[in-house]
């Protein structure tokens, strides 16, 4: 019977592929991208087809571009419901009282808001750029295992679809609804939820738990063994050390995750003990929870970091400074993340003496953190900048940092975190780092690889609108929020209208609402005029012909991946480089650029 | 738990490009696939099937209480054509044909990986037996009051799986001193061995639940002993997969003194599994009764 | 880790992890000196782990990475991440 079922569903797979008009209307699958962005597209005429055609393509590809590519959407997808989930908490915010949603679908929003952002949204868009950029940094032909890292894309979409099942049910009018946990499904009241959204929410989170430990496998053994003969520890470059360091806190961070959420599925459906006050107690599960939390904020921001170390130089003129400082640091932060969960529970009623050892590691870990920030500066120091619009992303990241990451220090402080933890203060620190550097620097990435990836230039202006937008909400949104943090306005809350006035201002906490709500809706003008450009520049703009649209040449910084790109685009004119060749790009300006350039290098 | 395997041919730029099976299906693309979707489909399923099976549950189901199993059912048919079809095209079709030597390193590498995070996934279990060890330790069921946990049968069990861990070793041993004859032996005789293993560890289970009376619910220590002996014995019961592929590929011919990467990590799993046992009979079955 | 396993600019990378660990070493001192709790052996036992293990930690990786990359040092090798056509184009540039 299970044989048949999958017969016939094979049979509709089959089906569906070949059905491809409306497919190829979407912007991503423009033809002409397909050709320049790797040269694998089949031209009529070639003979030998590297891919099929249609949705089947992108349903079987093992090439790690195209997963990459897969990755991003992903993520795009799941920033935009993230977004769309934060703005309907932002808006209920603006007044005191209870306006538009119930409490109820306050922390289910709130919920949703940042399991999607951290699980959905930041690992996936990391995956897609270093999908698509690592093989190409290191000299790799792919990754090691293409079909795992197909694998471990194609598990994503089910695991979104159950984390966000309590959702898609409201409609249906049944005894599912979306989880309200928190991301940090803190027992005993994640166990006490009855609602069978949280393990739906669970079930999901372990399979996204797989996805990212398969991704991390692969990557570690790609840059391990798949690097190029000129690839080498000493001079691999800064993105792909960040990568591998993030993998390899993945490797241990994730599966213990994994183990944990069985667990708690465990104690919710078959009674039995983990979590219990009589078994491990809900202390368990904060150290389970934040063994891995804490690693998996560097498991967001390291490879940040790393693009950032990657793209601000070219825009500077001048080489990384201090390169080795970032590297050994970044593999500073990598050990000792592993050594500071537990300064996210100091109010926990943990021994003060064990506090006391967190909040010195919490303390060390800071140090490697600013050298980089100290790095980047220097790397701006009389350089020549370019305020194209990914310098300006990265600028805003390293602005960011200095008030996101040093209002984390005073957190690492034990009589500080306790008067400040469970206020805004934390939720103003936390989104400085996630937006304010994370989405920047995938912001800065996405408009410096466009060339690369879409074979077409984004429009400049609406980039540049795109980023003051961002900065300006950025910093009027979480800059409210700290300030609110210190007038005592508690996380979590979906009204505060009947604070104790001595405890809290209410006044001036209404207003910074109303500021962080502006600042929101400023954010979300600036990511519109973002997806706007992408789409329509990915379809539309113009199309790229120099292989240098950065003029990194000129400073001696030109990366593989452009250079790789290069002979993409010299395919087009002499064919010699690889047989699987891109269609002509429009005019031969590139033929001068081969000439020049030779094209000694290998893709 | 495929992590080990895969056809990651492609290094090396004398090779124009990057092609991976090229018997695959769809035929004839160089770079196209379907096994990995039909994995990740029969992969999720498992997710899906759990899914519908708590919403099966309780005293109002949502959904039929035989979904939830239906679809694992299913998946595990989709994740098994996945995997084998992909295995299947990446290594066993020319199993000859390839170089030996090239993805020895990277895949030795990689079940290292997989067996970093299993320490992670073993991890967590053994925090929550270390708490409630060195925690509230009272409330205990009977079996450990009276010692009774660590039996004869536990200890025969143990001998069992150490011996299987010697039987792969010399087996290996066997491959690459071109001795053919006793790899298939000696592969075989630790099949049986892990064989038997499980069998111990389902009779043990039997013991403990009709006859003892203790289960999965029966407190902290029930939940300790079942969650941790039963991810082992998952593990072990894939590794008696794993090894059965070994053994059946052994039988048809494959392997040999260049050609061993399978057996080698195989292998590498199998003692990691056996020293996980070891682990958890001291601090679990020893360690609950001094 | 002395003069004799890295030289001194390989020392200068790596000392930017001196500095975490100084902290830790000194929280370590300072935990010795001022116990304002009294002594549980378990705890401070534990207390002092929770420093210590991250610490030797990060004296291996550092260590280990260190030889990974000055072993594969080479002087005629391209700059991190940049190719090596461009390499050449850069070193003529400072060549003149």
């Amino acid at each position: 019977m299970a044989a048949l079922v999958g017969a016939v569903f094979l049979a509709a797979l089959g089906f569906v592929a070949r059905v491809n008009g409306w497919w190829g209307r979407l912007p991503f699958v423009d033809r002409t991208r397909v050709a320049t962005d790797g040269g694998h597209a089949h031209e009529p005429g070639s003979g030998l087809a590297h891919k099929p055609s249609g949705i089947t393509r992108w349903l079987t590809t093992v090439d790690h571009k195209d997963i990459g590519i897969l990755y991003g959407m992903y993520g795009v997808i799941a920033f935009l419901w993230g977004g769309v989930s934060v703005m309907i908490m932002r808006f209920e915010l603006f007044t005191a009282a209870e306006t538009y949603i119930s409490p109820e679908m306050y922390n289910a929003l709130l919920t949703s808001h940042g399991i999607t952002m951290l699980f959905l949204f930041g690992t996936p868009i990391i995956a897609a750029f270093s999908n698509y950029f690592v093989p190409l940094l290191i000299d790799a032909d792919d990754m090691a295992f293409p079909r795992i890292n197909a694998i471990a894309f194609w598990l994503l979409p089910p695991a979104a679809l159950l984390i966000w099942a309590g959702f898609f049910t409201i409609p249906l009018d049944i005894a599912i609804s979306p989880a309200q946990t928190s991301w940090t499904m803190y027992t005993p009241l994640s166990v006490e939820q009855s609602n069978p959204g949280v393990d739906l929410m669970l079930l999901g989170l372990h399979l996204t738990g797989v996805s990212a430990t398969m991704g991390a496998i692969n990557f570690i053994a790609t840059i391990f063994t798949e690097r190029g003969d000129d690839v080498t520890w000493a001079n691999l470059d800064i993105f792909s050390w960040t990568i591998l360091t993030q993998s390899g806190l993945i490797l241990f961070a994730f599966p213990l995750l994994g183990s944990a959420l069985i667990m708690l599925l465990l104690d919710r459906n078959f009674a039995t003990t983990f979590f219990a006050v009589e078994g491990g107690g809900p202390i368990l599960w904060q150290h389970l929870f934040w063994f891995f939390g804490h690693p998996e904020v560097y498991i967001l921001v390291l490879p940040m970091m790393g693009l950032v170390s990657w793209i601000l130089p070219k825009f500077a003129g001048r080489k990384l400074f201090g390169f080795k400082f970032v590297v050994y640091s970044t593999l500073a932060i990598g050990v000792l993340s592993f050594g500071v969960w537990a300064h996210h529970m100091f109010g926990s009623g943990m021994d003060p003496r064990i506090r006391a050892s967190f909040m010195a590691t919490s303390l060390a870990i800071a140090i490697p953190s600013a050298v980089k920030t100290f790095n980047w500066i220097t790397t701006l120091w009389n350089g020549k900048v370019r305020l194209t619009a990914p310098m300006l992303f990265c600028i805003g990241f390293v602005a960011n940092f200095v008030i996101g990451g040093i209002t984390g220090v005073f957190l690492a402080s034990v009589p500080v975190n306790l008067i400040l933890h469970e206020t805004y203060y934390v939720v103003g620190h936390f989104h400085y780092i996630v937006m304010g550097m994370i989405a920047f620097a995938g912001f800065g990435a996405i408009y410096y690889w466009f060339p690369i990836v879409t074979g077409r230039m984004y429009n400049r202006k609406l980039a540049k609108g795109h980023f003051w937008l961002s900065m300006i909400g950025v910093n009027i949104t979480f800059f409210a929020m700290l300030l609110a943090g210190y007038f005592g306005m508690p996380r979590r809350y979906a009204t505060y209208s009947d604070f104790n006035p001595e405890l809290a201002p209410l006044t001036e906490i209404t207003f910074l609402h109303q500021v962080m709500t502006a600042g929101a809706v400023i954010i979300a003008v600036g990511t519109i005029l973002w997806l706007l450009n992408v789409v329509w520049s990915w379809k539309k703009g113009g199309k790229v012909t120099d292989p240098d649209p950065w003029n990194t040449k000129e400073y001696g910084l030109h990366g593989r991946e452009f250079a790789w790109f290069e002979q993409q685009l010299a395919a087009t004119d002499g064919g010699e480089t690889e047989s699987e060749s891109a269609v002509a790009t429009d005019g031969g300006a590139d033929g001068e650029s081969v000439a020049t350039d030779g094209g000694s290098e290998q893709a | 738990m495929s992590i080990e395997t895969d056809d990651g041919r492609g290094h090396g730029h004398d090779s124009e490009h990057h092609l991976p099976a090229v018997e695959d299906w769809p035929k004839g693309f160089g770079e196209a696939s379907w096994w990995p979707f039909i994995s990740a489909l029969g992969g999720s399923g498992f997710y899906i099937g759990a899914a519908l099976y708590v919403l099966g549950q309780g005293q109002s189901p949502i959904v039929s209480p035989v979904a939830g199993g239906a679809v694992f059912v299913l998946s595990t048919f989709v994740f098994l054509t996945g995997l084998y079809g992909w295995l299947y095209h990446a290594f066993i079709v020319d199993f000859w044909e390839g170089e030996a030597a090239d993805f020895g390193f990277p895949l030795k590498l990689t079940m290292l990986l997989f067996l970093a995070t299993e320490v992670a996934t073993f991890g967590a279990g053994f925090i929550y037996y270390f708490f409630i060890r060195a925690g509230s330790w009272s409330d205990l069921p009977p079996i450990v009051a009276d010692g009774e946990v660590l039996s004869t049968l536990v200890i025969a069990n143990t001998l069992v799986l150490i011996a299987s861990s010697v039987t792969i070793h010399y087996a290996h041993h066997a491959l690459l001193n071109g001795d053919r004859t006793r790899f298939v032996r000696l592969l075989g005789a630790t099949l049986g061995l892990g064989l038997v293993f499980l069998a111990g560890q389902v009779y043990e289970y039997y013991e403990f639940i009709v006859h003892l009376g203790f289960s999965l619910t029966d407190g902290a220590y029930g939940t300790a002993f079942y969650g941790l002996t039963g991810l082992h014995g998952l593990h072990v019961s894939l590794g008696a997969v794993l090894l059965s592929i070994l053994f059946i590929r052994a039988l048809y011919g494959h392997y040999s003194a260049e050609k061993h990467v399978s057996v080698s990590t195989v292998s590498m799993y199998w003692h990691f599994v056996d020293i996980v046992w070891v682990f958890l009979v001291v601090v679990l079955y020893v360690g609950a009764i001094v | 880790m002395s003069d004799r396993i890295f030289d001194r600019e390989t020392m200068l990378d790596l000392s930017v992890n001196f500095i975490p660990l100084g902290i830790l070493l000194f929280f370590v001192l300072l935990f010795l000196v001022l116990a304002p709790f009294p002594g549980d052996p378990l705890i401070v036992l534990v207390q002092m782990s929770l420093v210590i293990i991250p610490g030797i930690a990060l004296l291996m990786l550092t260590y280990y990475s260190g030889n990974a990359i000055e072993g594969s040092r080479d002087d005629e090798q391209a700059e991190p991440g940049y190719s090596e056509a461009d390499a050449e184009v850069a070193r003529s540039a400072g060549e003149e």
